[in-house]
C-alpha cells in the first residue's frame, strides 16, 4: 500500500459521501499524471442493452469534474470493455489488443497512438453482483515512450488509491445513492429468501399494507419496474444483507 | 502449512481439469480423504436468515452429493446433518445443542454412534449468498480419538479450505448442470430480473402467456424456490442467468 493511498484513505474518511468524495479522489490522482477517469460497471447485457444512468458511476474529462453521464461515453473502447468484462487489465499501448480489431479500429488506434492519445490503463476492480467494475485511467500528459517507461512505477502508487476509492464507494457511496431504509432492505432480503409479502408482514409484525408500502418505495428508489426487478437489482448491486 | 498450501493448488487444478461431475466429486473425495475424512455431504440450502423455520415453511434443502464413493446420489441424511443445515452455523458433531429437542429414537441413535466412536465430524459453511448457502459435512470417524482433540481445529481449517475450493469450482462449472434450467426458462428468468412483466415476456419471446407461466413454474420447481422473487434471486446469485 503506497503512502499516497494511506493519505487518501484518511482524507475520504473525513469527507461526506457524494461529490466531495469523488473530488478528493480526483485531486489525489491528478498530480500523478492521470488526466481522465472512467469508472464504470459492465454487465453481461443480454436483455438490457442500455445501461441505466445509475449503473454507470461517473466519468471525468480532465479538469471538467464529475459529470454523471446518461449513456456510454465514447471514451471507453469496445475492445477494452470486452476485456474488462472478462476480468482482464489492459494497457492501452499494448499492441496485442489490436490483434482482433477491425481494419478501421486498427487505423483509429494507430492514429491515436501516434498522436500520444493512447496512454492509459484499464484496471478491473472486482465484481459487483453480475457486473464487473473497472476503471480506465488516461494519462495524456506523457509521450508514448515516457508512459511505457514510467507506468510500472506509477501503477504501484495509483492502483492502491483506486482500490481505496472503490472500497469506500461500494461501502458508502453506492448504498447512499439508492438510500434504501433498513426496513426496505429487510423486506427485499426476505423476498429474495422466498417469503411471500404476507409472511414477511407476519415476521416483522407489521400490517400487510405496510409491507406493500415498503415494496413500492423500494421499487421507486431502485427505478425498478417490478418486484422481481427490484430484488434482482438490489442483489446485483450488493445492497442487501444476507 | 506451506506444504498443505501447495497441495491445495494441485487439488484445485485437478478439480478444474475434471471432465464431469462424478470425476469432480471423486477428486474432492480423495483430497478430503487425505485429511482423514472418509465421507462427506455437500449441501445447499435456503438462506441462513430463515434458520430453523426453513423446514416448517416447506423450503427444500437439497443435497448435491452424499458418500463420495457413490458419486452424486441424492439421499436424505441423518437428523444431525439436517439440523446443521437449518442452523447454518459452523459446528462439530459432538455439539449437544443439535439434539436439543430430538425424539427418543434420534437420541438413542446418537448414543449408539457416540459409543461406537462414530459421532465425530465437522460441519462448515462454504459460502453465503442471499437466498442460498452451501455447506460441507465431513465425517471423521477414522481419525483416532487421541489425535482428534490435539489436531482437531487444524484439520477443520484444512477441510474448510478444500471445501471452499470445491464450492468455487462447483459454482462456476457444475451449478448450471445441477439445476438444469432449459434455455427458455433462463430467458424468462432473465427477463423477469430485468423488470419485464410476464405478458411483456410472452410478447417479446413470441410465445403464449400460458407458456411463460409454465416456464416460470418449472423454473421455480427446479430451483426449489417458493416464489417468483425467490427463483429470480437464486438464479441470479448462482450465476444461472445474465442480468
Amino acid at each position: 500500500m503506497s503512502i499516497q493511498a494511506i493519505d487518501f484513505n484518511e482524507v475520504v474518511k473525513s469527507v461526506p459521501i457524494g461529490t466531495e468524495f469523488f473530488q478528493a479522489f480526483v485531486m489525489s490522482i491528478l498530480p500523478l499524471g492521470v488526466t481522465d477517469i472512467s469508472y464504470l460497471a459492465i454487465g453481461p447485457m443480454k436483455f438490457v442493452p442500455k445501461i441505466q444512468p445509475k449503473d454507470l458511476f461517473f466519468t471525468t474529462y480532465g479538469q471538467d469534474m464529475l459529470r454523471q453521464l446518461g449513456g456510454m461515453s465514447g471514451f471507453v473502447d469496445d475492445l477494452t470493455r470486452v476485456r474488462a468484462g472478462q476480468g482482464l487489465d489492459t494497457n492501452w499501448t499494448d499492441a496485442a489488443i489490436w490483434n482482433n480489431a477491425t481494419a478501421l479500429q486498427k487505423q483509429m488506434y494507430l492514429m491515436e497512438y501516434e498522436a500520444g492519445l493512447r496512454n492509459g490503463y484499464t484496471h478491473v476492480l472486482g465484481k459487483l453482483g453480475q457486473m464487473t467494475v473497472s476503471i480506465g485511467l488516461r494519462m495524456d500528459g506523457l509521450t508514448g515512450t515516457e508512459f511505457e517507461k514510467h507506468w510500472p512505477a506509477l501503477s504501484k502508487i495509483i492502483l492502491p488509491i483506486v482500490h481505496v476509492m472503490h472500497c469506500h464507494f461500494i461501502k458508502g457511496h453506492l448504498p447512499a445513492q439508492y438510500s434504501l431504509s433498513q426496513r426496505e432492505k429487510d423486506v427485499l432480503s426476505w423476498l429474495a429468501t422466498g417469503l411471500r409479502p404476507d409472511e414477511i408482514a407476519h415476521k416483522l409484525a407489521v400490517g400487510y399494507r405496510t409491507i406493500d408500502k415498503y415494496i413500492v418505495s423500494a421499487k421507486t428508489k431502485l427505478d425498478a419496474n417490478s418486484r422481481d426487478h427490484a430484488v434482482a437489482r438490489a442483489l446485483s448491486l450488493g445492497l442487501l444483507d444476507i | 502449512m506451506p506444504m498443505f498450501r501447495k497441495s491445495l493448488l494441485d487439488v484445485s487444478q485437478s478439480m478444474m481439469a475434471a471432465n464431469d461431475a462424478a470425476e469432480f466429486f471423486a477428486v474432492t473425495g480423495r483430497a478430503l480423504a487425505d485429511l482423514g475424512c472418509h465421507d462427506f455431504t455437500f449441501a445447499g440450502s435456503t438462506s441462513v436468515r430463515l434458520g430453523p423455520q426453513a423446514m416448517k415453511m416447506g423450503l427444500k434443502i437439497y443435497f448435491i452429493t452424499l458418500l463420495a464413493a457413490k458419486g452424486n446420489e441424492t439421499v436424505i441424511p441423518a437428523l444431525f446433518v439436517r439440523r446443521f443445515l437449518q442452523n447454518g452455523q459452523e459446528s462439530v458433531f459432538t455439539d449437544p445443542s443439535i439434539y436439543a429437542d430430538a425424539s427418543a429414537d434420534d437420541l438413542a441413535q446418537r448414543q449408539l454412534r457416540l459409543d461406537a466412536g462414530k459421532q465425530h465430524g465437522y460441519f462448515g459453511i462454504l459460502s453465503r449468498i442471499p437466498g442460498h448457502f452451501t455447506a460441507i459435512c465431513c465425517f471423521l470417524e477414522d481419525v483416532a480419538a487421541a489425535g482428534r482433540d490435539r489436531q482437531g481445529p487444524e484439520i477443520y481449517r484444512k477441510l474448510l479450505l478444500v471445501g471452499q475450493i470445491m464450492d468455487a469450482v462447483f459454482l462456476s462449472k457444475y451449478m448450471g448442470v445441477h439445476f438444469a434450467l432449459s434455455p427458455r426458462e433462463r430467458d424468462v428468468l432473465s427477463l423477469l430480473a430485468a423488470g419485464h412483466r410476464p405478458d411483456e415476456i410472452a410478447h417479446r419471446l413470441g410465445i403464449g402467456a400460458g407458456t411463460v407461466d409454465k416456464h416460470i413454474v418449472s423454473a421455480k420447481e427446479k430451483l426449489s424456490a417458493r416464489t417468483r422473487d425467490h427463483a429470480v434471486a437464486r438464479a441470479l446469485m448462482l450465476g444461472l442467468i445474465d442480468l
